[in-house]
């Protein structure tokens, strides 16, 4: 007990050593600054001198902050860029397997995958036009169309009742004047029965299904 | 000018003039040199990618094979052939079994002769090369495997191979293909269709 007593005024005592010491330091300095004209410059010049190595150091700090950041967004928009074209292709592939998928439709289907049957195509263009009860059913699709790709026929030719060897277009849904859309569009087979020689049989021939979606404004 | 600013900046009067500056800006300049190497060398590596060609699996390609292959061509083989009129299909197993003959009109004919007459002309058609387009070479491979999809299995027999167009403009390869089982095997087309930019 009497030892921790000891110890504890000793504890005091070299506290208050130190602080009196700093204080004869300060009193020093201070005393010193008064009376020497050339420490006191010394003193005043020393503090400039640290207030410029802290403006240059957080210049530093800033330059290299800068160009770490232009590093940073160099890296990122070429990693982004490529991220955008990856992006682009999905969505691509995704707008034609949609369509793909619109050929196995009852309305379109043939009977096989990704075939479209070009006898219920001209009866769903009647159906389809101002009045038809299919007027407003691809309500997300500004325009609707199959095309024959293969036998190839030059430009537009459009066909009315029937596929013959003029024509190669058979509008279902019409693009509204003054719209502007982006088309899409994959291979399909059209299939159509056909009569030759006393003998009936299904002749599938080349097209595309071409679907318009009206861009947002 | 600018080496007279540099020489300047680090002289006794000016930005760089004590020691610890000194270091401080070569310490800069090191980590920016630094940086810079990285940044050509992950550059150059990024162009060589770019360069190197793109290959893409493309639905519209499988699905044009798929139409294709359900062509009905001129050739009448009421024997083999479902419709009478043969699809190409049938006409890749015609072709196969010895190369048979089909009746057009009034004259016989190669079944093999038909096939690659008629995807030469459909391709023509249906992928055209010209100045602006942006299909610039494709190639088509109908061939016998006895591992449907195994592509590393040698093909027992070449029935189609087409290729038109600039195949050193192929710098975005897209590629499709179909299958079907015949003869304990399998007939595969593969097409592969190139171009500048995305096809």
């Amino acid at each position: 007990m009497k030892k921790n007593k000891y110890l504890l005024t000793a504890k005091i005592n070299h506290f208050r050593g130190s602080k009196n010491s700093f204080g004869i330091f300060l009193k020093s300095k201070l005393s010193d600054s008064r009376a020497n004209p050339f420490i006191s410059n010394k003193l005043f010049s020393g503090s400039s001198r640290s207030q410029m190595k802290i403006m240059e150091m957080s210049f530093m700090i800033l330059a290299l902050f800068l160009f770490f950041v232009m590093v940073g967004l160099f890296f990122l928009v070429s990693y982004t860029s490529d991220s955008i074209n990856q992006a682009n292709l999905l969505y691509r592939q995704g707008t034609i397997n949609t369509l793909a998928a619109l050929s196995e439709t009852p309305e379109f289907e043939c009977g096989e995958f990704n075939c479209v049957d070009l006898d219920k195509m001209f009866k769903l263009k009647e159906m389809a036009s101002t009045g038809g009860i299919y007027r407003d059913f691809w309500s997300s699709i500004s325009s609707l169309k199959i095309v024959k790709v293969y036998p190839y026929i030059s430009g537009e030719q459009k066909c009315v009742n029937n596929v013959n060897d003029n024509c190669n277009t058979i509008i279902i849904k019409q693009k509204e004047t003054g719209v502007n859309e982006m088309i899409d569009s994959t291979f399909v087979s059209i299939c159509r029965k056909e009569y030759k020689d006393n003998y009936v049989y299904d002749k599938c021939e080349i097209g595309r299904i071409v679907a318009g979606t009206a861009e947002k404004k | 000018m600018i080496k007279k600013s540099f020489v300047f900046a680090f002289s006794e009067y000016g930005l760089f003039s004590s020691k610890r500056s000194q270091h401080e800006a070569m310490g800069f300049i090191i980590i920016v040199a630094l940086v810079m190497v990285v940044g050509v060398i992950f550059l150059g590596i990024k162009m060589n990618q770019d360069r190197a060609v793109q290959q893409y699996s493309d639905s519209n390609i499988i699905n044009f094979l798929t139409a294709s292959s359900r062509y009905t061509s001129d050739c009448f083989d009421r024997a083999r052939c479902t419709q009478g009129f043969c699809s190409l299909n049938e006409l890749k197993q015609k072709c196969y079994d010895n190369n048979e003959k089909c009746n057009i009109g009034t004259d016989d004919r190669y079944s093999c002769d038909i096939l690659n007459y008629t995807y030469s002309d459909m391709l023509s058609k249906s992928w055209r090369i010209y100045n602006d387009s942006p299909v610039k070479y494709y190639d088509l491979k109908v061939k016998y495997r006895t591992i449907c999809n195994d592509s590393a299995t040698a093909s027992l027999l070449s029935l189609v191979d087409i290729t038109a167009g600039d195949s050193t403009q192929c710098y975005v390869r897209k590629i499709g293909q179909e299958s079907f089982p015949y003869n304990h095997g399998c007939i595969v087309s593969e097409l592969k269709i190139c171009g500048k930019d995305a096809v």
